[in-house]
């Protein structure tokens, strides 16, 4: 879990490295710097927001899904109780 | 319209230009300026004002029209709830400066329910009234526009989030920085200080370090902004991210001096019980009734709230930030409203700070105080810090108009362990010195020995 943990923060850290590509256009306040991160972090933390948001809606379909057709223990579940 | 009566302007809202704080006959007044008049009604005919103080998040006032305006460009004047003691960031314990943040960012989202938006983050918008952190800026709100970033994100970071990171992660002590850097500590700053591991931790990788770096890399750069939109599930990730990262940040108190004083002190039971009786007492004898009172070494409070449980406004101070942290759990836990803790070195007490040293007040320009409690603490004013008498009972003449003192003699056991680690050069520590030093400033009403101790409790007047 740490591994995995670490890992991605890892992965986050180089692409977020990547993803400064020198702009030139308009200048900006000090806080230049700062705009420009939070457009970037925004972006990510939205998108893990709003999974959290729906994850209830998430799971349920994923569960839907899962207890539909699909396999628990190695063994095949019919779907009688949906007919 | 006539500006109105003789009034001063408080130094610390110049910096807006929405409106300045002002006090007239006492009293405390906000003018919001006509620039910011359609962003003021928004605020209070959109529901937000009415839910914001229904949920005790922000100030309340009334509105008082343009007769108290002090210039021609008033649009309003408002009569905020009055704060009884103005209080800082760098007198905070961690967990108020962790309210204050967590109260700031469920202010940005309320406020985004009703299309408005922060437009600053700063600490000082903050302070502790009744017992709880209560947003004071009725000027800090404008109206959102969808797409658009938040302009108050990096004010969070060094006001919030780089203190709390650092107290939480290096040292409890290092709000302090908050006193060096009047808007905030620089991120790079704390990026530097904050131990590697904290790299691992996601809000503060992207928060303090990665912010810090983007903010050294365009520090001089020019960028396209126009066309850069934070949508609102983007701007609500955003701040989520950092309620997740403040509220992940804890600290508990411990291995300090003082924080456990009451179990290490050489008071016996009936002694406590009688001092808190002659406080008590004490404060009776005042008249008229203190409206306020500082409790100087106050420790964990426990005389404090004798004086606050008689519905007297109560700043409880002490230089030990984990006494100042525990103080503070427990007037919270005890749902109390009148004891304020705070994190004050006597020795090197807040000095004004900001632009012309005025932004923000000194403890001196915050008082005086009705009266102050100096319970256990004048041994370590003149021993410890080689305080002669006379200086020492100058300063309480400063600070307050009566003074209920104790007196630690030499043979005390405490004393003697002061002395334990230093050569005894003080030998005009004696009560006749003090009695004769204290005298050519106050008047001393009473003096009462306290049951099983060789100590003595003052209470004297200007």
């Amino acid at each position: 879990m740490l591994l995995k943990r670490l890992l991605i923060t890892c992965l986050l850290v180089v692409s977020l490295y990547l993803a400064f590509p020198p702009f030139a256009y308009a200048y900006l306040d000090p806080g230049t710097g700062s705009y420009v991160f939070q457009l970037l972090i925004a972006g990510l933390v939205g998108l893990g927001f709003l999974i959290k948001v729906y994850w209830s809606r998430i799971k349920l379909f994923l569960t839907r899904l899962f207890s539909k057709g699909g396999t628990v223990d190695g063994q095949v579940h019919g779907d009688d109780e949906d007919k | 319209m006539m500006p109105s009566r003789q009034h001063t302007e408080i130094p610390g809202s110049f910096r807006d230009p929405s409106g300045v704080v002002f006090l007239q006959d006492g009293v405390v007044y906000r003018q919001i300026n006509q620039a910011y008049g359609e962003e003021y009604d928004r605020l209070m005919t959109s529901g937000l004002y009415e839910r914001l103080v229904q949920d005790g998040l922000l100030i309340p006032h009334t509105e008082e029209g343009l007769r108290h305006a002090i210039s021609q460009n008033a649009y309003q004047v408002i009569r905020p709830e009055q704060v009884p003691f103005v209080s800082y960031p760098y007198e905070w314990c961690f967990s108020q400066i962790k309210d204050a943040a967590l109260l700031t960012l469920e202010i940005q989202v309320k406020a985004l329910d009703f299309d408005m938006s922060l437009k600053d983050c700063s600490a000082y918008n903050v302070q502790f009234v009744k017992g709880k952190p209560v947003f004071i800026d009725t000027l800090s709100f404008e109206r959102y526009r969808e797409g658009q970033p938040w302009v108050a994100y990096r004010q969070f970071c060094q006001h919030f989030l780089a203190p709390l990171a650092l107290m939480s992660h290096v040292d409890v002590r290092l709000h302090q920085l908050l006193r060096v850097y009047v808007d905030g500590i620089p991120l790079d700053l704390a990026s530097r200080l904050l131990p590697g591991r904290t790299r691992t931790n996601f809000g503060l990788l992207s928060h303090v370090h990665l912010h810090a770096k983007a903010q050294t890399r365009f520090a001089d750069e020019s960028v396209s902004s126009r066309s850069r939109k934070v949508r609102r599930m983007a701007f609500l990730g955003l701040v989520d991210s950092l309620r997740s990262a403040v509220d992940k940040l804890v600290w508990k108190p411990g291995g300090t001096e003082w924080h456990n004083y009451y179990d290490i002190s050489n008071y016996s039971d009936v002694a406590v019980e009688h001092k808190k009786h002659l406080v008590a007492q004490m404060l009776g004898e005042i008249t008229p009734t203190p409206a306020s009172v500082w409790d100087l070494g106050a420790n964990v409070g426990l005389y404090s709230r004798i004086a606050g449980g008689m519905g007297i406004p109560t700043v409880s101070f002490d230089i030990d930030p984990a006494a100042v942290e525990k103080n503070y759990l427990e007037s919270v836990a005890q749902a109390e409203t009148n004891v304020l803790p705070l994190v004050l070195d006597l020795t090197n007490p807040s000095p004004g700070i900001g632009w012309e040293n005025k932004e923000r007040a000194s403890l001196l320009d915050r008082g005086p105080a009705d009266a102050v409690l100096a319970l256990a603490l004048i041994h370590h004013l003149a021993i410890s810090n080689n305080l002669p008498f006379r200086k020492v009972a100058r300063f309480f003449s400063r600070v307050c108009r009566a003074l209920i003192i104790e007196f630690v003699p030499k043979s005390d056991s405490q004393v003697q362990k002061l002395l334990s680690s230093r050569e005894d050069i003080f030998a005009e520590y004696n009560q006749t010195n003090f009695e004769a030093a204290f005298s050519e400033f106050f008047t001393i009403q009473s003096r009462e020995p306290i049951t099983d101790t060789d100590r003595g409790l003052y209470l004297m007047t200007r």
